[in-house]
């Protein structure tokens, strides 16, 4: 069993009211996976699924990547304001 | 004597390269406020702030450049010469306009441009014009309690790349509320890496988010984008592709409008028959309306439908 500890950021964590989330699972799970979990979980969010980035150990990954559940893991949408 | 504290960090080489250096700064709102008075008052050589909006109540919580008495007046023309009280041995000019694809190149011979505007759009047509133009700039943006600071350096993974455009809404400083300290924190780290940057210090080249709640700072590791359409030099902001075609809520009660087809003396003209009119040959102030010649309409309205009202009524949509 591996659990998958995501950090969230911005109005990810406004709305979902919560600074991290995680998953457990028995598979290995790839970036796209653990994503559709989540907004799977917080299906109120999915507006923001689009505009939504997944770092892994603090990197922007942009492919669709298989996971260990190791990782340092976070969804960051974007910010605008000022 | 004047910059004889920091000259103790910065060196005189390091003093010497601000006083040379060429900035400007897009929105003078919370963060630009900040930014702003950060630079001049470290001595910043140029400084050129641009602002299309006027002063009022709600945002002297946060945006310290101004006062009561300036409620009502353009942002970048008091707050330009406010920027010259503080600091009469720089070069300080300021310009109330909004910035689009027509004018952007206002910002031409800049050695970095700092972006403390409070949309999406804005942000997209900086990348596309520092990319061409290969000019550095520092994305900083803040609402609630967090906030991010990135600086992009020519070649490198520009704002484009880590966040594509989706033509989503995002909360805004009015929905959402945003605390004075948080855009306080943000506008000081960005004026931190513009001063590290102008004297060639080395900067993390990581996108920094910043939350108030917990005072945690996180650094992402940014990468090029393969699909960036910015990076492969097709710059749909810049050649006015993405220029917006429908009514879009802004902070500060305002829903933003872009006509194409705007006959601006025209309507100009047919405003002053109905009631007081200000501004000047390229905008013009009307009621809840701020009209500028290139057709962007920023409206004053409680919801949507009123701000459609109000366009059905004065500009005719």
């Amino acid at each position: 069993m591996k659990e998958y500890k995501v950090k969230l950021f911005a109005q990810l964590k406004d709305r979902a009211g919560q600074s991290s989330w995680s998953l457990k699972s028995e598979q290995v799970l790839r970036t796209s996976e653990l994503l559709e979990s989540f907004f799977a979980e917080f299906n109120d969010l999915e507006k923001l699924k689009a505009i939504t980035r997944i770092a892994v150990n603090e990197e922007f990954c942009f492919e669709d990547k298989e996971l260990t559940g190791d990782e340092e893991i976070a969804l960051i949408p974007p910010v605008s304001g000022g | 004597m004047r910059y004889s504290r920091q000259e103790l960090i910065l060196g005189e080489a390091g003093q010497t390269k601000l006083e040379q250096a060429k900035v400007a700064i897009i929105g003078l709102g919370a963060l630009g406020s900040v930014s702003s008075q950060l630079l001049a008052r470290a001595g910043l050589g140029q400084i050129l702030v641009i602002d299309r909006d006027k002063v009022e109540l709600s945002n002297l919580q946060r945006q310290l450049l101004y006062g009561e008495n300036d409620v009502g007046k353009a942002k970048a023309q008091i707050g330009a010469t406010r920027l010259s009280n503080i600091n009469s041995e720089i070069q300080v000019e300021g310009v109330v306009t909004d910035l689009n694809y027509k004018n952007i190149d206002l910002l031409e011979g800049y050695d970095l441009i700092l972006d403390c505007s409070d949309n999406l759009y804005t942000r997209y047509l900086i990348n596309d014009f520092a990319s061409k133009h290969k000019i550095p700039w520092i994305y900083s943006a803040a609402v609630k309690d967090y906030g991010n600071v990135y600086l992009h350096k020519p070649g490198k993974a520009c704002f484009a790349c880590l966040f594509e455009d989706q033509g989503i809404a995002l909360d805004t400083c009015e929905t959402s509320g945003v605390l004075s300290p948080l855009t306080s924190i943000i506008a000081s780290i960005q004026a931190e890496y513009a001063i590290d940057y102008l004297r060639g210090k080395n900067i993390d080249e990581k996108l920094l988010h910043f939350d108030l709640a917990d005072m945690s700072i996180n650094k992402i590791k940014p990468s090029q984008r393969k699909a960036c359409k910015a990076c492969a030099e097709d710059y749909e902001y810049l050649d006015g592709k993405k220029e917006l075609q429908q009514i879009h809520y802004r902070c500060s009660r305002a829903y933003e409008f872009f006509q194409a087809e705007l006959n601006f003396p025209e309507l100009k003209s047919k405003l002053s028959k109905l009631g007081t009119v200000k501004g000047d040959a390229k905008h013009l102030f009307f009621e809840n309306l701020s009209v500028f010649d290139n057709g962007r309409v920023m409206i004053k309205a409680e919801s949507m439908e009123q701000a459609k009202a109000e366009l059905a009524k004065y500009i005719g949509v």
